[in-house]
Formats: structure tokens, sequence, C-alpha cells
């Protein structure tokens, strides 16, 4: 058996890059995820791999990028800002089919904003978040072992389908400690990188990376490719999780640390005698949509509670059935706006029926 | 068996280190732990606290609005937060720093224990935190004292083992008064 470690969420992503092979870190600090290059620039030179604080964040994607045409794990991480600055980069990778793996630590914006959390960056993560039509893998952890599984499991998807995938936390699951397994990196069959640049050779094709595609109909295929995979992502790799769902008359749904305290509050509701699930995504690209078509078949009231205004709102009601009503209690981000299960409690109470 | 607890006072007067040691405590006794802190952009003097939830199985809300059990180390953690702890439930007090005649508490356990006199006479002031963990310890049961000591190895670093003994002291003192305010 594997020992259980105490730690915080940062580190458990910085423990599960290296765990998964990472060979390349490229960051520049932010709060609230200063402790992932904190962690890495002490610990991934033991295994061989190359950590660089780059001069921007801007630097950093590009250096990912860079790494990535050459065939090997690279990441970066940041937070809303950083995040920002990073999506000229990623979207250069979308478009030259790069894999990668970006972790956002969200915390407030716009702007600057703060260093609370927030989950007001979801539509900027699971849109593709820089221009030109794309989408990235979004998984998002609801502890620190997630933190650690999500993070492997993001490398792996992303060298699968060549779509760069993003961890979205907040600063809650960044900084809480918790006891976690420190899995070993799961068997995956992962193809071949044939198409990396790595020198070319007399007698082989000539590999190429780019996301310039002027050629006659060049552009169009790529959209529909890309069209294809996503369809296929959704099919084979959504995440999900549900709680007490079979009976509920109504039921709860949010993602990371929300869900956390939704789930204490679900809890509160079956112990007031109240037909309460809990239905929390971990994909939130691929969306789990057809998971929530399922559900609304036999519930037809859904609360989404987020720490903003409504965003991912949107995308449960595009998924659950037309005779569903979806209600939805936000709280945005600020410095001592985080609900409690109490508060919670008190919502669903007023929603139920 | 889920328990939660609420730790808050002064950047500098070791909010942390008590959380992480209780959650070591914890960890060493199988449970799941969640730890969750939060302090102001100051180290020393700003707000410093944190919130524990340690359970044999899902460990839930790491937010908790009305704990169960809250440790308040100054003024200010007092009168922001006394009123929030459960009915029924415990609030420990460092009566050295703390008037707790400012918050009308109904139906909680109120053990006030002279936090810093004990440390000083102990020799270092900082051990404030120590005496309140096992002043914990000791008012709820929910840990046991062995464990307190088994985490000082986990939670100070290395450099600092020296300074178990001392420590170990001060979580027996702060178990022993919370035993006695206990029989009141």
């Amino acid at each position: 058996m594997t020992l259980r470690q105490f730690v915080k969420g940062n580190e458990a992503v910085a423990m599960a890059a290296i765990e998964a092979g990472v060979r390349c870190y490229f960051g520049y600090p932010i709060t609230p995820q200063s402790d992932i290059p904190e962690y890495l620039s002490r610990e991934l030179h033991k295994t061989g791999a190359t950590f660089i604080q780059a001069e921007s964040e801007i630097g950093a994607i590009n250096m990912v990028l860079g790494a990535s045409a050459a065939g090997v794990r690279a990441m970066t991480s940041s937070s809303g800002p950083g995040i920002s600055l990073k999506q000229e980069g990623i979207s250069y990778m979308a478009g030259s089919e790069l894999p990668g793996v970006i972790v956002d630590i969200m915390r407030q914006g716009p702007g600057l904003g703060g260093i609370d959390a927030s989950q007001a960056d979801y539509w900027q993560a699971t849109r593709g978040g820089g221009h030109g039509g794309y989408r990235i893998i979004v998984l998002a952890p609801g502890s620190v072992q997630e933190m650690y599984d999500l993070t492997m499991l993001a490398f792996d998807l992303s060298d699968t389908y060549r779509i760069p995938a993003m961890v979205l936390g907040d600063s809650v699951l960044g900084q809480m400690k918790e006891s976690i397994t420190p899995n070993p990196r799961p068997v995956c069959d992962l193809p071949a990188k044939d198409w990396a640049v790595r020198g070319w050779k007399e007698g082989t094709a000539q590999n190429v990376v780019k996301s310039l595609k002027l050629g006659d109909g060049e552009m169009e295929k790529f959209h529909w490719e890309m069209h294809d995979r996503y369809n296929l992502l959704a099919d084979k790799e959504c995440l999900w999780e549900e709680y007490r769902t079979d009976d509920a008359t109504l039921i709860v749904t949010a993602f990371g640390s929300t869900a956390r305290i939704s789930r204490t509050a679900v809890e509160m509701a079956r112990e007031a005698g109240m037909k309460v699930g809990l239905m929390r995504p971990i994909t939130l690209f691929p969306f789990p949509k057809k998971a929530y078509a399922d559900l609304s078949t036999k519930c037809k009231l859904f609360l989404v509670i987020e720490l903003s205004t409504g965003q991912m709102v949107d995308d449960v009601r595009l998924s659950v059935q037309r005779d569903a009503d979806v209600e939805f209690y936000g709280r945005p981000p600020g410095a001592g706006s985080l609900p409690t299960p109490e508060e919670l409690f008190e919502r669903i109470r007023k929603v139920y029926r | 068996m889920r328990n939660d607890l609420f730790i808050a006072g002064y950047g500098g007067q070791g909010v942390l280190l008590a959380g992480n040691l209780l959650s070591y405590a914890a960890i060493h006794e199988g449970l799941n732990v969640s730890f969750f802190p939060s302090y102001g952009v100051e180290k020393r003097g700003g707000a410093a606290m944190c919130t524990l939830v340690f359970s044999d199985g899902d460990t839930g809300s790491p937010v908790v609005g009305h704990p169960s059990v809250s440790i308040l180390l100054n003024q200010l953690s007092f009168d922001k937060y006394a009123a929030k702890v459960k009915p029924g439930g415990i609030c420990i007090v460092n009566s050295t720093l703390v008037e707790t005649g400012t918050v009308a508490l109904d139906n909680v356990r109120l053990i006030s224990i002279p936090m810093n006199s004990i440390a000083n006479e102990l020799g270092d002031p900082r051990m404030v935190n120590m005496v309140a963990c096992g002043a914990y310890a000791a008012a709820t049961g929910a840990l046991k004292m062995g464990s307190l000591y088994e985490a000082l190895k986990k939670s100070l670093p290395e450099r600092n083992h020296k300074f178990i003994p001392a420590n170990v002291k001060a979580i027996d003192t702060g178990a022993e008064m919370a035993t006695s305010a206990m029989k009141f």
C-alpha cells in the first residue's frame, strides 16, 4: 500500500506531474498557484527534467509549445491574469494539434482581481479561451486527491487526442491540505508521437508542426477533423460523480470546491428528509451532457451553484430535458464570499419541491 | 464520524501549525483530513484562521459555517467567531488575551485557559498553540494524546525536533487545564 501523505492541492499537482513523467515545466509565479513552481523548482531536476522560471507567462506557454512540438511532456501553471496572457500560445498549440498541460488555479477577476476563490473562468476555460474556434480538455478536481489524479489524466488525454488539457482548480483546492494516496502513473496505451519535430534524417518524411494553414481547403478540413475529435472525446471521456441522485426530486449541481460545500448541504437536506442529490461534473469539456439528459428524464428540478454570477448554468440548461427546470444560485468571488454548507442548505430549502 | 474544528488568532500565534499538528494526528489515527487555511496578506499581526475536518468517511465541505469546536486565541477572533459555534459545541479560549464577557454564548461549553501565561511559564510564548492543541484533545476526546506526540515529528521540521519534549509538556499542560476546566 502506498503511504498516505498530507499535502496542499498545489503540491499534489506538482507531485502528479513528476509521476506522470513531465520533462519540462515552464512557469511564472502568481498567487494562488505559486506552490506548484516552488515545488517543481526544488524537485523536478532530481528526475533529470527541466524547470524554467520564464521571463513572463507568454514566454512560458511558448516554451511549452516548443517542448511539446519536440515530443516531450510539458506543462505550465498560472492563475487568472497569467492564464489570459497564455491564451495566444494555447490557441497556437490547439492550431498545431499539440498536447500540453495547463494548470489554472482560479482567482478573482476581471483584471488583477484578488486572490480568493472564484469559478468565473469557466467560460474562458471551456470555450477554448483564445481565438479561432477551438476547445481544450478541461478537468475540474474536487479534492486534493483529484488534483493529483486528474493532473496525470490530463497528460494522458492530451497526448491521446493531441489537444491541450487544462486542470481547472481554485484557490480553495490549491491551498487546502488533505490526506492523499500518491497513486502510481496509470498504465495507458498512448499513440506514438511520430509527428514530433526532433531533427530530420535522410530517408524519413519531414514533420511540420504549425498552425498556419493556407492550403486550399486545409483549414476547413482541420476544423471538421477537430470537430469529430471533440465529439469522440464527448463519447468516450466524460467523467462525473453522482451522490444520492437515484430517488432525488432536486439535484444540486456544482463543480470543484463548490461541489464539496454542496455535498455537505445535500447531506443536511437528506437528514431533514428531503430527496436531494448531487451531480458533480469532473470533465467540464467534454461536458457530461448525456448524463444530465439521463438524470433529467426522472428528476425535473436542478439547482446549479457556482462562485460566479452564472456560467456552467448555461451548459446545464443546454443538456437537460426541455421540461426540466434549472434554478441558479451564484456567489460572485470576493474575500469572505465563500458560501457555507448552512447557506447552501437554506437555498436548497427555498428551491425544493 | 465527522469532526470539525475552527482555529483563529493573530498571525504569529501558530494557528496554522496547530491545524497541521491536529491534521497529522488525525491521519495517524487513519482518518481522512481536510485542512483549509486562510490568512491575510500580512504575516505577523494579521488575522490567521483555519478549518479542519476529519472523518472516517468523506470529509465533505472544507468550509464550515457553524463549527462544533472553536479554538480562539485573541480578542478579535473571539468577538468575531465565538457566536458561530454550534449549539452544544465547545469554545476553547486563550483567556490571557480574551475577555469572554463580550459575547453571550448560549448552550456552548466555554473552556478558558490562560495559554500565554502557561506558555511563558513553560519557557516559550510560542507554545500557545501547543497548549491549545492539548486542550482540544482533552476537551473533545476526538484525538488521542499519543497521536499528537506522533504528529509533532511530522509537523515540525527536523531541525526543531529537539524542541519536541518541551512541546509535549505544553500539550500535556493544556490537556490537564482543559480536563480540570471540564469538571466545573
